[in-house]
């Protein structure tokens, strides 16, 4: 494949990211580390939505990444959730609106210990599994996605949070879907006040089968002079550890892995202890 | 991300050019917005601890944290710092802990800490916030105040909308991470296994092609 571009995203381009974002963090992508989601639409007036994800641990990179072929689905009915009055019919709908023995076969992935409340509360549980439930009183809660709408507002309203490049190719390398976006970089600025301006790599993904043509040195190269462009000392951008083929790619390119070398860790503080400490005299 | 040194490397700290006001009442503090007023970006350096000094190779002295960087060196670091956090486009917010006088005291509030913190994005989580630097001096630590910082950034990553709240630290700074912990943090790193990675200099004018 010889010709493909490397140009800032548009609005227009927002749905194609958020795709992206999605088939990269599958877990049948080679990262490894993949939410699965599949949202039930609502049934009737009661615009009940309920979103499910399913999320695989890392496994290291000899062993090879279980496909959904490998486990047999287990049927709706024996899922042990409780569920308010009322939803038992979404096991139902779910199973109608299951496009393919590939979504039931997550099942196999779901906790026992999943709850849902009326009230749009979720929990985390088991092995990463998560399940929000939107009640027509609540106001619907963020799914562990950005929804379109917020990756719209968040990159393309009046203060953006993010910028994107991506990767297009002609129309004889399109997707078997028919998309010409097949990869992207979501980048922003960060500040170091020793240092001053840094560009920070946030997301970075090309389809697979798009790997080995170029496209992620291009995309490399294109933040790069973005950086320098805007006076930015460094890139920066997070890795996880067992992810072997990104840091020697990285590496490979002159990067240096500061958690190593440095010793510096992320933290992070969700939502809940947020709220406790805000609340809290 | 500058590195500070661990405590067995740090340089012991030259006392600073005036003395300090004495620990006071741990109540009497306040967290307020760093203001862009004539000297508010030497005062976000800690009262005097931290000073340019123009004979000094790396342009600085009597920093306990023991790191310069290319800022200090030019004669530009405190303009550069007032125009990419209080110009037109912010690049930073910043917010100051400042220690207010007791009854009969001619002394004004005195700024003793700073929380620098921006917004970030995240595709799992949206709008996130992000705590670049946090600094007490360490004669006012123990008091509450960092706490204090770390909660005003949390109630303005809620009032933005934020859904996470992330922070770097040095895997050395128990103190901090325990901090950090008894608020509710985690570890992605060790929980997680994720790396921060760079790429500078050389290396990133390489990449342009350049």
């Amino acid at each position: 494949m010889a010709k493909f571009v490397i140009r800032p995203a548009t609005a227009a381009d927002c749905s194609d990211i958020l795709r992206l974002i999605k088939v990269a963090e599958s877990p049948s992508s080679s990262r490894g580390v993949g939410w699965r989601w599949f949202r039930f639409p609502g049934w009737g007036d009661s615009r009940l939505e309920v979103w499910a994800g399913v999320r695989a641990q890392p496994v290291p990179l000899s062993a090879p990444i279980p496909g959904p072929a490998a486990t047999p689905p287990r049927p709706p009915h024996s899922l042990p959730l409780s569920w308010p009055a009322g939803a038992s019919f979404c096991f139902l709908l779910f199973s109608l609106l299951c496009a393919s023995p590939q979504e039931l076969a997550k099942y196999e992935y779901m906790e026992e210990q999943v709850i849902l409340t009326e009230k749009g509360n979720s929990t985390v549980a088991g092995r990463g599994t998560s399940v929000r439930c939107l009640s027509p009183s609540s106001r619907p809660l963020p799914s562990l996605f950005p929804l379109l709408a917020d990756l719209l507002e968040d990159g393309f309203g009046e203060h953006p949070f993010y910028h994107c490049l991506v990767a297009e190719v002609p129309k004889e390398h399109w997707t078997p879907e028919g998309h010409s976006i097949v990869g992207f970089a979501m980048y922003y600025f960060t500040y170091d006040p020793w240092i001053g301006k840094l560009l920070y790599l946030e997301d970075f993904f090309v389809m697979s089968d798009y790997r080995g043509f170029g496209i992620g040195s291009e995309i490399l190269k294109n933040l790069s002079r973005v950086a320098m462009k805007c006076r930015c000392s460094s890139m920066h951008f997070l890795v996880a550890e067992w992810n072997e083929p990104s840091i020697n790619f990285y590496k490979r390119r002159g990067a240096s892995d500061l958690s190593s070398e440095e010793g510096w860790r992320l933290f992070k503080i969700d939502k809940q202890y947020l709220l406790k400490m805000a609340t809290e005299e | 991300m500058h590195r500070n040194p661990s405590p067995t490397s740090q340089a012991a700290a030259t006392p600073p050019s005036r003395p300090l006001p004495p620990p006071r009442s741990p109540r009497l503090f306040r967290i307020q917005a760093c203001r862009p007023f004539k000297g508010s970006c030497c005062r976000l350096r800690g009262c005097e601890t931290l000073v340019l000094d123009s004979a000094d190779p790396d342009g600085f002295r009597a920093d306990p944290r023991g790191q310069g960087g290319r800022l200090w060196r030019y004669a530009e670091a405190d303009s550069a710092l007032r125009a990419d956090g209080f110009g037109e486009n912010p690049f930073y917010h910043c917010l100051v802990a400042e220690i207010l006088p007791a009854s009969g005291e001619l002394l004004g509030p005195c700024v003793v800490g700073y929380g620098i913190y921006y917004f970030i994005y995240s595709t799992w989580k949206g709008r996130t916030i992000y705590l670049e630097d946090i600094y007490v001096m360490p004669e006012y630590r123990g008091q509450g105040i960092g706490s204090k910082i770390i909660k005003k950034v949390a109630e303005v990553a809620l009032d933005k909308g934020c859904s996470q709240f992330r922070l770097a630290v040095l895997d050395w700074n128990q103190r901090a991470m325990d901090l950090y912990k008894a608020l509710g943090a985690c570890d992605l790193t060790e929980a997680e296994g994720w790396h921060f990675f760079r790429f500078e200099g050389e290396a990133m004018r390489k990449l342009a092609g350049k």
